[in-house]
């Protein structure tokens, strides 16, 4: 038995101090279908990846959030991101070093960072995704104004704008329609009784299961629950007037990454047609950005793309992320992004209340112990 | 216990539970005065989310003191047959994590939920996600989010009741009996007897409820731990742990509650077992409705969802989720193996220095993380580690070392002497590790940070129930032993060990489930290579078929009970 011990504390330590190539890469897009690109790489390369997630509750915040709070000693190289206006976030505060991957050079000129901090690959639209059996496909919404139609009203959910592609989608729509239409929109939205869930897999889940008829969500949600079996179908959006929007998702390197050659080598693969088409044939049915990758199957070619201008979206999330949060952050969805006046006065009710409680327990133990 | 051992254990718990917070101090203290606080709270309804928490907790309280009652009528007061296995089954809501009893009460109360279904069938629309109705009232009441915390806590009020009511006072209870009849004689003594337990229970499950994070996320119920987290996530660390401080309020006051009530409760578990009457029919049918309730309704909900296994070939859930998570399944394993011998290990230390009873200042210092959420503890560490170059520090090291120091020992002047050799440690040993960059390794790279939250929040548990151990030491044959020469090694042997040994093994269980159903400290704390089951469960639960998740959440079960079971029969193998 203690030989044993020692034997694994020696390994541990070994295993500690050995100098292995190794990539550290924080990745925001789901766990299950990350997995596997970051083994293939390992096996490729035999650059050995550690990996940390986002949870669905932060997705992409989270990273960034710990990207920032590790900005004076970085332990992360690589960051993958599902969408692009948070790693656009992080070029803005400086946290990223530009990269030109040449696996990069058939992906088109919009999808990349023209100072090559980040480069976008495998994108994802918006869409609608609707239950067969309980919408037909005559009956759903097909522009994003639709929503806000009392014919859909308690019909839709949709997941709430703080975190993920649903946040980038904000950004794009704050940078494209201005402060006023954005927060009319949002709040027709709450007008319309629009159920407001944590993320686009669970709105998903809710219209594959049946709870609600319809609600927006990402192309790779729709993708799991059609091969899970369950009754839904997509709506591209706006494909008479904008476009649907299309987000890629985007790599970048950091800056002070203490493995620098291993970064740039994971950044090169993960850019690479190969995997592109890998993350297409897979169940996440990301549509790939390289000309010549087969696209992925159930995804209409050729729809029509909202032209966006990523820098901007990110700008205005900055800017508006406390209205949005005043909105959706807290109990409920709010039609206002006025500060709740009243609210202060609850929290010091409510610590009185705990103060008062305080004093009542000290004084009776206090009694206790004199009796 | 020696002067360097002592020492030793202050720079322990000085670098572990005080350095960090200190950090956590000074950088909450800067997002105070630089604004970010404002922004925060100019957001969204803090106070709303707060009165939500207290609201749960409350009902939470309520929900889990009547499942207790139910447990207790039949086990504390009355004999039943197989009364071990009753009180094993008991500890199978605790070993079940919050966030598996959520998804498992998900698929019975949830939008499709099968039960759901019926009620809506009836009329009766119900589910555990949603408020109840209260129009007009700024602030919620979420009683599905309650009743699976009350069906995960409620061992926590029920299992040291019964522990009391079995030891009922046997004279005063005859006594009584004289001039009443004999049942209500027990009712009255059980109450006044019970009344320490079922207080701290109460306590427990209500300092529990306020900072569980799992259930209030998967559920989307909005109360302030959720607001923690995001703000955490989205605005600032330090920011999110700023937040908390009304949640650290109610957990010093509970644990304040909880270490004042700890006398008289292990007072009423020190009395003989008393005779006790067979339970009646209507007891033990209660007993197993509460049970079937709480553990057995949500286990057959996971494993009717995750399907049957393919015993004539194919591939069932099991195995495909199995295939998918083995890697997680051997770091749990790894994280556990790294967890359990240092938590053992400082709370034998801890617990020999308490039950001398010159326990003063640093009891208190010990006892500190249990009166915080976890994920203050988190965030504590995570600053620590980001900040463990900086001059600031390396300052908060020296701080924390000579408050350690200060407070470890009784006299004055010992008190001076012993805060700058433990303070002068702390630094050197803080500025050593810096400086070589070894910290940053140990720290960022390996197993440490989990491991050393999970120290940091459940050593004062496991050092509190050994003192308990300790306090039952035969003094006066360790002093004969030490008087007849024998060295320490030979006084552990023969007169601690058989005492504690009992103690160490239920502690060792308790450490392994504590660790392995761990959730809201590890999920900011487990650092990249890393995987822990938990937070892959809670990270599927989003996009992973219903079945797979709760195929996973069935083996993660297993995986903890057959430890479990096998340090039991290691105990009993002692024993015998």
């Amino acid at each position: 038995m203690l030989k044993q011990l020692s034997a694994l504390c020696l390994s541990l330590v070994v295993s500690l101090c050995a100098q292995e190539r190794k990539v550290v890469v924080y990745v925001s897009l789901d766990e299950e279908y990350a997995r596997a690109i970051l083994s293939a790489f390992e096996k490729d390369t035999g650059i050995k990846v550690e990996s940390a997630f986002d949870t669905e509750d932060n997705k992409t915040v989270g990273m960034v959030g710990r990207i920032i709070a590790e900005r004076e000693s970085p332990v992360a190289d690589v960051y993958w991101n599902n969408e692009c206006a948070q790693t656009i976030r992080l070029k803005h505060m400086g946290l990223l070093q530009p990269y030109a991957s040449p696996s990069a050079e058939g992906i088109a000129a919009k999808f990349k960072d023209p100072e090559q901090y980040w480069t976008g690959f495998a994108a994802r639209a918006r869409v609608l995704i609707y239950n067969t059996q309980l919408m037909a496909a005559t009956d759903v919404p097909t522009t994003t104004d639709d929503l806000t139609h009392a014919r859909w009203k308690g019909k839709i959910a949709h997941a709430r704008p703080l975190t993920g592609t649903t946040l980038t989608n904000a950004g794009v729509h704050y940078a494209n329609s201005g402060v006023e239409a954005t927060e009319k929109h949002y709040r027709a939205l709450i007008a319309n009784d629009v159920r407001f869930e944590r993320g686009n897999g669970q709105v998903a889940r809710l219209v594959g299961e049946g709870v609600i008829p319809c609600g927006m969500t990402d192309t790779d949600d729709v993708s799991v629950r059609q091969r899970e079996g369950k009754p839904v179908a997509m709506q591209l959006l706006d494909q008479q007037g904008q476009g649907a929007l299309l987000i890629p998702n985007s790599v970048a390197v950091l800056k002070g990454a203490p493995h620098l050659a291993e970064a740039k080598a994971l950044v090169d693969y993960l850019l690479s047609p190969a995997v592109e088409a890998q993350l297409a044939a897979g169940v996440s049915a990301q549509i790939p950005l390289h000309a010549g990758v087969a696209p992925p199957t159930g995804i209409p070619s050729g729809f029509r793309s909202m032209e966006v201008d990523f820098s901007a979206a990110a700008t205005a999330i900055e800017k508006h992320r406390l209205d949005l949060e005043r909105m959706f952050g807290g109990a409920l969805p709010q039609a206002s992004t006025e500060p709740a006046a009243d609210d202060n006065l609850v929290l010091w009710v409510a610590l009185g209340c705990l103060a008062v409680a305080a004093l009542l327990l000290v004084r009776s133990m206090k009694q206790k112990q004199v009796a | 216990m020696s002067w360097i051992a002592r020492q030793s254990l202050a720079l322990v718990l000085a670098l572990l539970v005080l350095q960090p917070l200190l950090v956590l101090a000074e950088r909450g203290a800067g997002v105070l005065l630089d604004g970010t606080m404002d922004q925060v709270l100019s957001g969204a309804q803090v106070g709303v989310l707060f009165a939500n928490a207290i609201f749960l907790a409350l009902l939470t309280t309520l929900f889990a003191a009547v499942l207790a009652i139910g447990v207790v009528m039949a086990l504390g007061l009355y004999r039943v047959r197989g009364e071990g296995l009753w009180t094993a089954l008991l500890l199978t809501p605790l070993i079940i994590p919050p966030h598996i009893h959520t998804i498992a009460w998900t698929r019975v109360l949830g939008d499709k939920g099968w039960l759901s279904l019926w009620l809506a069938e009836q009329g009766m629309p119900m589910n555990v996600r949603l408020p109840l109705a209260t129009d007009g009232l700024l602030a919620h009441i979420y009683p599905g989010p309650a009743w699976v915390m009350a069906c995960s806590f409620f061992p926590l009020i029920a299992l040291p009741m019964i522990m009391t009511l079995r030891r009922l006072d046997q004279e005063s209870f005859a006594a009584l009996s004289l001039s009443i009849p004999q049942r209500r004689a027990l009712f009255i003594r059980a109450k006044v007897e019970a009344r320490p337990a079922f207080f701290t229970g109460l306590i427990a499950v209500f300092a529990l409820a306020l900072v569980t994070y799992p259930v209030v996320s998967l559920l989307d119920t909005p109360v302030l731990v959720q607001k923690v987290y995001f703000v955490f996530s989205q605005v600032d660390q330090a920011a999110g742990a700023v937040l908390a401080l009304p949640l650290v309020l109610m957990a010093v006051l509970a644990t304040f509650a909880l270490t004042r009530a700890e006398q008289s409760l292990m007072a009423g578990l020190r009395g003989k077992a008393r005779p006790r009457d067979a339970a009646s029919p209507s007891a033990i049918a209660l007993l197993v409705t509460v049970l079937v309730v709480t553990s057995g309704v949500p286990l057959v909900s996971l494993l009717r969802e995750a399907g049957p296994l393919a015993i004539a070939g194919g591939t069932d859930n099991y195995q495909s989720v199995f295939a998918r998570t083995a890697e997680a399944f051997c770091d749990t394993g790894a994280l556990l193996l790294w967890a359990m011998p240092p938590l053992l290990l400082l709370s034998v230390l801890a617990a020999r220095w308490m039950a001398r009873g010159r326990v003063g200042g640093l009891d208190a210092v010990a006892t500190l993380p249990l009166a915080l959420p976890p994920v203050v503890v988190g965030v504590a560490l995570l600053l620590n580690v980001a900040a463990m170059d900086s001059g600031r520090a390396a300052l908060c090291a020296l701080l924390a070392g000579a408050v350690a120091g200060l407070v470890s020992v009784g006299s004055m002047r010992e008190r001076f002497l012993s805060a700058f050799v433990v303070a002068l440690a702390a630094t050197a040993l803080h500025w050593g590790l810096g400086v070589s960059g070894l910290a940053r390794v140990i720290l960022t790279e390996g197993p440490t940070l989990p491991v050393l939250g999970w120290l940091a929040l459940y050593l004062p548990l496991c050092a509190r129930l050994m003192r308990v151990a300790y306090q039952s030491v035969d003094r006066d044959g360790m002093d004969a032993a030490r008087l007849s020469g024998a060295n320490s090694l030979t006084r552990f042997r023969v007169a601690e060990w058989p005492a504690v040994r009992g103690t160490l093994a239920a502690v060792a269980i308790l450490g392994f489930i504590l660790c392995m159903t761990e959730l809201s400290a590890t999920l900011l704390l487990l650092r990249p290579g890393w995987q822990f089951l938990q937070v892959r469960i809670f990270n599927m639960v989003h996009y992973q078929s219903a079945g797979e998740v709760a195929a996973l959440c069935v083996l993660v079960l297993v995986a903890t009970l057959l430890p479990v079971m096998v340090l039991r029969l290691l105990a009993k193998g002692q024993r015998a």
